[in-house]
């Protein structure tokens, strides 16, 4: 068994095998926190590969992947035990439609106690009985085959999750809702152990909106082009499930944050309460940015993108906008930093475009750079078009070596350039554009290119504002105070004594932190967001 | 087996007496008023004289028509040699005249004009309100969704708007890029990059294939039709849209030198 962690991160779809904004926050939260043992629990889906891209922090104890799409076969159903089956779907129903009420503990104790697994409740007969009664309730006009597979991932992802080992630690930390938010649920219940939920971007908007472009839901289409009122479709039979993970996560929960005040209106429309939430920023190191100034010496005019080269990113609107921002500010070079491996088929439509566009000569494609610190100081300016960010760590870092910023109205982007109601910091470090937009985003660049004494201002501003309120050094206060009221408020004393975890299923492996250095590579580069 | 038919009934008059003497035959020899030698003999001379019968049959029909006969004939005797009472009755079915049933006729379905008309009637009937959908009312245009409605409403509008993309409907996505909701935001600046994606690929694509055979008239009109689409699209401000349509017929201009020089 690994050593007790004093934090157990839980994370869906990132950290360590995927390159992102929630995966780099955490890894830089782990390394500003040496005095805490940490321990993660990775959640994604068989077919997601597992090579590091982070190498790991030396005060992460162990990690444990749990895989939605594969869990314990549990035991066969009895003749008596079969009789729990159907009161068990009823429970998992509740679960995934959101209905509440304590049926979320009621599953994870009838499983325990019944130690049934996908054999009993998803592969028997029984099982099969219960699901076409849910099916009759949940979408009876809608095919049967399509709510079948729905149900089968949905309910096998649950399954998976409060049936996963769970490491020994003092607090168990989820750093979204959903999958990660229902697992620290599942932690929170049977541990006991206090039970903190951060969002950086609100869990059920991005599946909204996922689910709205998803081709590959059914649709009947009876509703037409009516919105509003209509029969219940396939994909709310998903949204519901991600909305009511949220709630179980933030019913469970002994306190939620999120990096600004517009996400937490949304948690409380998901069913936070109010008495729970805290806004705790993205943090940075800012002395590290101290030494950083813009170079005097003559060069052409130079926007700065950071960030993967990816479809959220929007890099393409950037490309467009280099376009227009050529007719007005003609020697103007773009560089672009960012891996491009993450998509490579849209990284070669955007260099596509750049030479459909003929800007070849402005644009230059860096891919992975080892110091991004190196180029803050020779840009004038920070670009960032991204179609949607939570607090972005690039813009961040870039505000705080003083260079002023364009971005699209996204997540906390208008907040950190422009300030807000009780902001220490007055003035405005940038301009904040509407996404999709090239020609807004060119004008508001050429706006800041042109203007010496404006961008001198602006980087001015930003550099008084970054420190005040996202120096990494506050925010490690801030969470350090958060576990410490909420262990007082759980009544836990710090752990010693393990939880016994469930022996470890098909699919769901521990590691080690003895074992870690040769399963973690190290990764060459920066991490943009 | 395709068997050719009589045409008529007139052929029955002798199929039917002789499935009669056969069926006879075979009761007789079945019910042991025979041995098998004499039944065979029979079952022999009853096939000659229809051969016989059959052949007149063809041979005094007119020209036109003679080749046919044989080969209804020919079918009758196979099927009375090797089957017997059975191969007569089968052949009776099988070469008589066709069923009205059995080919659909042309009264069984509606000309295409008729349906045309039917659809006209109706949608003219819709327009002068004769005709009511039931809740009708209910139906929101997308655009009162989009300016008053809650956020999911938003959220479905945008995702119908997402599914149906035309250029009409550029005005209500860029209306959504300003919502003071940023998750109805983010899903207008996700449709419209998407769209944005659908113009640009395209042009990308036809631009190479342009590229690699310039002699080719097809492929610069080809592109510069896209062009045109991606300036039709909504999704461009005006001086960009205007760009892209000289553009195109720039290219149109090109792809008709192409077509002369060839």
């Amino acid at each position: 068994m690994t050593t007790e962690a004093d934090v157990c991160l839980i994370v869906e779809g990132g950290y360590p095998y995927v390159l992102g904004g929630v995966a780099s926050w955490m890894d830089a939260y782990m390394r500003a926190s040496p005095e805490l043992r940490f321990h993660v629990i990775s959640i994604s889906i068989a077919a997601q590969p597992r090579v590091n891209r982070y190498p790991i922090a030396d005060n992460v104890v162990g990690i444990t992947d749990v895989i939605l799409d594969r869990c314990r076969s549990g035991r066969s159903p009895g003749l008596r035990s079969r009789a729990s089956i159907a009161p068990a779907t009823r429970m998992m129903q509740a679960t995934l439609a959101g209905v509440r009420g304590p049926s979320f503990g009621a599953l994870i104790d009838l499983v325990r106690q019944t130690r049934f697994g996908q054999t009993a409740l998803l592969d028997s007969k029984p099982a099969w009985t219960a699901m076409e009664a849910v099916y009759r309730q949940m979408l009876p006009n809608g095919p049967l085959l399509d709510f079948f597979w729905s149900w089968r991932f949905l309910a096998r992802g649950v399954l998976s999750l409060i049936t996963a080992p769970l490491p020994k630690a003092r607090i168990f930390h989820a750093v979204s809702t959903g999958y990660a938010g229902l697992l620290g649920a599942y932690a929170r219940h049977t541990t006991g152990r206090p039970y903190v939920v951060t969002e950086h971007g609100i869990y059920t908007n991005e599946r909204r909106i996922e689910l709205a472009v998803a081709r590959w839901i059914y649709d009947s289409g009876a509703s037409g082009f009516g919105v509003g009122t209509r029969p219940p479709e396939l994909r709310d039979i998903w949204l519901t499930a991600f909305t009511s993970f949220s709630r179980i996560a933030y019913e469970y929960a002994d306190a939620i944050t999120t990096q600004y005040r517009a996400n937490q209106q949304y948690q409380r429309l998901d069913g936070a309460p109010a008495n729970k939430q805290r806004i705790i920023q993205n943090g940075i190191d800012v002395d590290a940015y101290d030494d950083v100034h813009r170079d005097p010496a003559p060069r052409p005019p130079t926007v700065l993108m950071i960030g993967r080269i990816v479809p959220i990113k929007d890099i393409r609107t950037f490309i467009m906008a280099v376009a227009h921002l050529r007719t007005l500010v003609p020697e103007v070079i773009a560089i672009l930093i960012g891996p491009e491996d993450e998509d490579p088929g849209y990284a070669a439509d955007c260099r596509a475009l750049v030479d459909q566009l003929g800007i070849a000569a402005s644009v230059r494609f860096l891919g992975r750079v080892p110091d991004v610190k190196a180029y803050l100081g020779v840009a004038d300016v920070l670009a960032l078009t991204s179609i949607s960010e939570a607090q972005p760590i690039a813009l961040l870092e870039a505000a705080a070596t003083g260079l002023p910023a364009v971005t699209t109205d996204v997540g906390s982007c208008r907040e950190i350039i422009e300030g807000f109601a009780d902001d220490p910091v007055i003035g405005r470090g940038g301009f904040v554009v509407e996404a999709c937009n090239p020609k807004a985003v060119a004008e508001a660049l050429a706006a800041i290119l042109l203007d010496e004494a404006m961008r001198a201002e602006m980087g001015r501003v930003m550099r008084r504002r970054i420190p005040s309120l996202y120096h990494k050094s506050r925010i490690k206060g801030l969470y350090d105070a958060l576990y410490t009221e909420v262990t007082a408020s759980t009544g836990q004393p710090p752990a010693r004594e393990a939880y016994r975890a469930p022996p470890i299923a098909a699919g769901q492996a521990s590691a080690p932190r003895g074992q870690l250095s040769a399963m973690h590579g190290p990764v060459a580069g920066a991490h943009p967001s | 087996m395709t068997a050719v038919r009589t045409g008529s009934l007139a052929w029955a008059w002798f199929g039917l007496p002789l499935l009669a003497l056969q069926s006879a035959l075979l009761f007789s020899f079945v019910a042991g008023g025979m041995p098998v030698s004499a039944y065979m003999l029979r079952h022999l001379g009853l096939c000659l004289v229809a051969a016989a019968v059959a052949a007149g049959w063809a041979t005094v029909a007119a020209p036109a028509d003679r080749s046919r006969r044989f080969a209804v004939s020919l079918q009758l005797l196979l099927w009375m040699l090797l089957g017997g009472p059975f191969g007569t009755a089968a052949a009776l079915a099988l070469l008589g005249p066709a069923s009205p049933a059995a080919v659909p006729q042309s009264a069984d379905r509606e000309p295409p004009a008729a349906a045309f008309d039917r659809l006209e009637r109706l949608h003219g009937a819709m327009l002068d309100a004769r005709l009511r959908l039931p809740d009708a009312y209910r139906v929101r245009p997308l655009q009162d969704v989009i300016t008053t409605g809650s956020q999911a409403e938003k959220i479905d509008a945008l995702n119908v708007i997402s599914r149906r993309y035309s250029a009409a409907a550029a005005p209500l996505l860029k209306r959504a890029l300003a919502d003071h909701d940023g998750a109805v935001r983010v899903l207008a600046a996700t449709v419209l990059a998407h769209q944005h994606a659908v113009h640009t690929n395209r042009i990308g694509a036809l631009q190479a294939r342009a590229a690699a055979t310039p002699e080719a008239p097809g492929g610069w009109s080809e592109l510069g039709q896209a062009y045109l689409a991606y300036a039709d699209s909504g999704l461009l401000d005006a001086a960009r849209a205007d760009a892209e349509r000289r553009r195109g017929k720039q290219l149109g201009g090109t792809a008709v030198e192409q077509g002369s020089a060839a």
